[in-house]
């Protein structure tokens, strides 16, 4: 058995409590005076042998489980079992990131770093364990994937990774070989740094013995710099394969940058596009071109550039007015080089009208200005009633809740305001709009009392009960907290930007949250102001305040048209990222560790997927650069140290995860038992 | 002893004892006319029974209308009421100190040794005091002056509570100063061995006392309702004892009812009354219930 925190051991000392505990209660007692103590005698008699051989009992348990949380912390460990000789331990790293496809004498890197590595595997002997890993910008087990420290994971990397650290077998050398095999593609960035983490976590929980590191990179300079690193057990004997070429002619599109990604049906833009010339020779006439397509439409223009050697270029691609729809395609460089990938970047528009927005008024009025929606119908278009602004997300529809809900196909959000009894035909029609992906945004008013939205409630479009109408009494109701980290609100974290606390209120609608329900934002007397929940791929968001003058002179405060946009950007998806979204492939990203360059539809948006610009940088280190940065002791420095002791073994690893031999669960459950019977017996003792 | 039991002859107290009666439940000796039925069949107020006229019987009992009638001469037999002896015997030995609500059960029956003597009195009953620890330690004979009550508090007053390690001796020579039938309350907490102490009691009852048993208890004593670790003092043996109390408090509560229950059948095959009472119970509202009990069953 070792230790991950041998220091842990050291609470040891704190046996020394119990014991003193013990000590000090045998001692202290309170006089009492009987008559007779002939009844006293009679009980003591019967249990006194019980009552001793229950207090050395009581001690031991205390003893053990001082000394169980002692060990629980230091996390012990059992070492593998090693049938003949020490067990050698040989991480092979290999790099897949996209400068991995280059050629030379006509196969890829890849496959050569692939090769070499097999042929480590095969020339092994039977005593030797085995941990191989690709890498790009995140780094990739044969068993599954892991993402360095430091890195956001995306749902699908959390779901690897956590198999990934899931115990498993080691494979036989006959298995690693079939499943060592260079990916078809290479697109990711290099992150250097991230698998000599990975690599310092196995190989310090690797078994006692020899242990070798086997990196196969192309030294590319441009991955050293991603994060730091802490250095490896000093018993690590790194062997660095270097792959690279010596110089590599890349031409590469590392910019391709439209001024806008959402457009009006009709309206210009332009791209900026950068290219560069990674060659040792001059390009005169670089032709560059770029396709759009939309359905059957299809937009190409080309640009020609002059690129000298390790220089970039800038081209504007001005585009034509744009019919509606979802446009996609890619700038391109027409040019034979090393690394294919980098010769093209995807870009992505949407042409469209705004955010259609359907307004229901709740209350009929006399005059257009009484009525629910007119502040905010006003709000969202910028402009005089009848028209709207050009720079508007959001184009408002008007209409009066006696008047019926129309087909909601072509709008993103409703909002109800100060709607109480709504149909329950329209209520249906509202759920199914909102499992589909549309927003709902209700606002209160006199009208939305619990009897009256009983059909919204029945049709699961609340948040939770709805109480009756309360009035503020001698203060006006103020906004009191708000989660300042949800992208509703996050623009007012700083009272710099709006304080939302100098809004009042005169009234709200009482509402109660459903236990699936999210308090975004509560009024200073603890009533729930803002309340959001989740429904289908939609989302229902109520205000508890009406958006008119109706309870509240809001209406007319700066903050009134900040707040609506950021309700409803949250509800159509806007402050997300909007209709078109891009990502590049490196360091720390939410995608799919097997995301490929491309542009992707996803729900309610596409996601543009490039290349990192900085895969297309191919300088490379020396292997002196790549040693130092990462503390690496290479095999050429001297013979490989003695294996340490298991404890200075475990002293090296910081142990911030569980490895597959550690058994800290049982010792928790032997040590909450032992808590147990504890107070058990010390609840029948007598001391 | 710092406790004055004559402060407890309460005149507030007292009063609410006037309205009761206390009444031997047998037939008591006595010289003075009382409320208690006489041993002897003299020539009282109530009749009791003829027999025949002997030489010597006065005229005047005799039933002229049977002679009348019959031609025989009889005489009236009457139930001559007379006054009682009270015996009061107060154990003062080391347990009756035990004190865990502010008074101690020596003070306690003190109390209730005045209160009985006074009530007594007052009905023209002789009252005396028997103080025992391991032996008779003070004896006051049954008087039924009215100065006895003083006497009595004044003699209790000056007794302190003694180291004892058995009453039973105490109560034997006490059962032989019970020279005339009557009353014999005894106010102990009969923490000694029962056969010996029954040994007096059967004594008592062979010289035809009606013994009354005030069974006194302190309540730390009876139902041990302590926490925490203690350090026990018995105090009549000075003997000390270290336990956790509520470890041992079910086994202990056990061993009190078993015993309780032994002590009340010898109690009850003696036709002995016995009267539990804790330091902590109201000692009037204890006093008045059991005389109102010995009322009814007369």
């Amino acid at each position: 058995m070792s230790f991950l925190q041998i220091g842990f051991l050291g609470a040891l000392a704190a046996l020394a409590i119990p014991i003193i505990i013990h000590l000090v209660f045998r001692q202290r007692s309170k006089r009492v005076d009987l008559g007779t103590l002939r009844f006293l005698r009679v009980v003591l008699q019967q249990n006194a042998r019980r009552r001793r051989v229950m207090r050395w009992l009581l001690l031991t348990l205390r003893l053990a489980c001082v000394a169980l949380l002692a060990v629980l912390f230091a996390r012990p460990y059992w070492l593998a079992f090693r049938p003949a000789g020490e067990k050698q331990t040989v991480a092979i790293l290999i790099d897949r990131s996209a400068t991995m496809d280059v050629k030379t004498d006509g196969q890829r890197l890849i496959e050569r770093a692939v090769a070499a590595a097999k042929e480590i595997v095969a020339a092994s002997g039977s005593n030797t364990r085995f941990e191989v890993a690709f890498f790009d910008h995140a780094v990739r087990p044969l068993a599954g994937s892991y993402l360095a420290s430091g890195g956001r994971e995306s749902p699908d990397n959390r779901r690897e990774a956590d198999a990934s650290r899931s115990p498993k077998r080691d494979l036989s050398p006959s298995e690693l070989l079939g499943k060592l095999q260079a990916p078809a593609v290479c697109a990711g960035g290099t992150d250097y740094g991230a698998v000599i983490d990975w690599a310092r976590d196995v190989l310090a929980k690797s078994p006692a013995g020899p242990r070798t590191l086997h990196i196969f990179t192309d030294l590319q300079q441009s991955g050293l710099a991603w994060s730091e690193v802490d250095s490896l057990p000093d018993d690590v004997v790194t062997h660095l394969h270097d792959l690279g070429r010596s110089a590599v002619n890349n031409i590469a599109v590392t910019e391709a940058r439209p001024e806008r990604t959402w457009l009006r049906p009709q309206e210009q833009t332009a791209i900026h596009v950068t290219v560069h010339n990674g060659g040792i020779f001059t390009i005169e006439e670089l032709p560059i071109q770029l396709t759009l397509t939309s359905g059957g439409r299809r937009v190409e223009l080309k640009e020609q550039v002059k690129l000298e050697p390790g220089t970039s270029e800038s081209v504007r691609f001005d585009l034509p007015p744009l019919a509606e729809g979802a446009w996609q395609g890619s700038v391109a460089v027409e040019t034979e080089d090393d690394l294919a990938l980098d010769n093209q970047r995807h870009v992505a528009f949407v042409a469209s009208p705004p955010y259609q927005v359907l307004l229901i008024d709740g209350r009929s009025a006399q005059s257009p200005v009484l009525a629910a929606t007119y502040f905010l119908d006003t709000s969202l278009r910028l402009a005089p009633a009848g028209e709207i602004d050009a720079a508007s997300l959001f184009q408002p529809h008007s209409i009066l809740l006696e008047n019926g809900l129309p087909a909601l196909d072509k709008f993103q959000v409703v909002v109800l305001a100060d709607v109480g009894e709504l149909d329950r035909g329209d209520a249906a029609k509202l759920a199914r709009f909102v499992d589909a992906g549309g927003g709902l945004l209700v606002f209160g008013g006199e009208n939305v009392t619990g009897p009256r939205t009983a059909a919204i409630a029945a049709a699961g479009l609340g948040v939770g009960s709805v109480g009756a109408v309360a009035n503020a009494t001698d203060l006006p109701l103020r906004l009191g907290t708000w989660d300042s980290k949800h992208p509703i609100f996050a623009a007012f974290s700083d009272p710099q930007l709006g304080d939302l606390a100098r809004l009042s209120f005169s009234a709200c609608t009482q509402l109660t949250p459903a236990a699936d329900a999210q308090v975004l934002a509560r009024f200073k007397d603890g009533k729930p102001a803002v309340i959001e929940r989740r429904r289908g791929k939609g989302s229902i968001v109520w205000f508890a305040s009406s958006c008119d003058r109706q309870w509240s002179d809001w209406t007319r405060s700066r903050l009134y048209l900040p707040l609506m946009y950021q309700l409803l950007g949250h509800q159509t998806g806007y402050l997300a990222g909007g209709p078109v979204r891009s990502a590049v492939l490196e360091g720390q990203v939410e995608l799919p560790v097997d995301a490929q360059p491309g542009v992707v539809a996803k729900d309610g948006f596409s996601l543009v997927v490039n290349t990192s610009p900085r895969e297309s940088e191919t300088e490379r280190c020396t292997s002196d650069d790549f040693v130092n940065r990462f503390g690496l002791k290479l095999a050429a420095a001297g013979p490989a140290a003695p294996a340490p002791a298991p404890a200075a073994t475990a002293k090296a690893s910081l142990g911030t995860e569980m490895i597959d031999s550690e058994f800290w669960p049982w010792i928790a459950l032997a040590l909450l038992g032992s808590l147990l019977v504890e107070g058990i017996v010390a609840n029948r003792t007598a001391a | 002893m710092s406790f004055d039991p004559r402060q407890l002859a309460d005149p507030v107290f007292f009063s609410r004892l006037d309205n009761l009666e206390l009444r031997a439940q047998g037939i008591v000796e006595g010289f003075m006319h009382g409320l208690h039925r006489s041993p002897f069949v003299g020539f009282s107020v109530e009749f009791a029974s003829h027999r025949e006229y002997a030489q010597g019987d006065d005229l005047r009992h005799v039933n002229w209308k049977i002679f009348a009638r019959q031609n025989r001469l009889y005489v009236k037999q009457f139930d001559a009421e007379t006054n009682m002896n009270l015996y009061l015997l107060l154990d003062v030995s080391g347990s009756m100190d035990c004190r865990s609500k502010g008074i101690s059960k020596l003070e306690y029956g003190a109390a209730l040794a005045a209160a009985l003597g006074h009530l007594a009195l007052k009905q023209h009953d002789a009252v005396g005091l028997i103080l025992l620890a391991d032996e008779v330690l003070a004896h006051l004979p049954p008087r039924a002056r009215p100065h006895q009550l003083q006497e009595i508090l004044r003699i209790i007053h000056n007794t302190k509570p003694r180291q004892t390690a058995s009453t039973a001796r105490a109560f034997q020579q006490a059962a032989e100063l019970c020279t005339h039938r009557g009353i014999v309350v005894i106010l102990s907490d009969l923490f000694d061995d029962l056969d010996a102490l029954m040994q007096a009691i059967e004594r008592l009852r062979f010289a035809q006392h009606e013994v009354v048993v005030f069974h006194l208890w302190d309540p730390w004593e009876r139902d041990l309702p302590l926490e925490g670790h203690c350090k026990f003092h018995d105090l009549e043996t000075g003997e000390v004892l270290v336990t956790q109390a509520e470890s041992v408090r079910a086994g202990y509560v056990a061993a009190v009812e078993a015993w309780r229950r032994e002590l009340e059948t010898h109690c009850r095959n003696r036709s002995v009354d016995r009267v539990e009472l804790k330091t902590d119970d109201p000692l009037d509202q204890a006093l008045l219930d059991y005389l109102v009990r010995r009322a009814k069953t007369l």
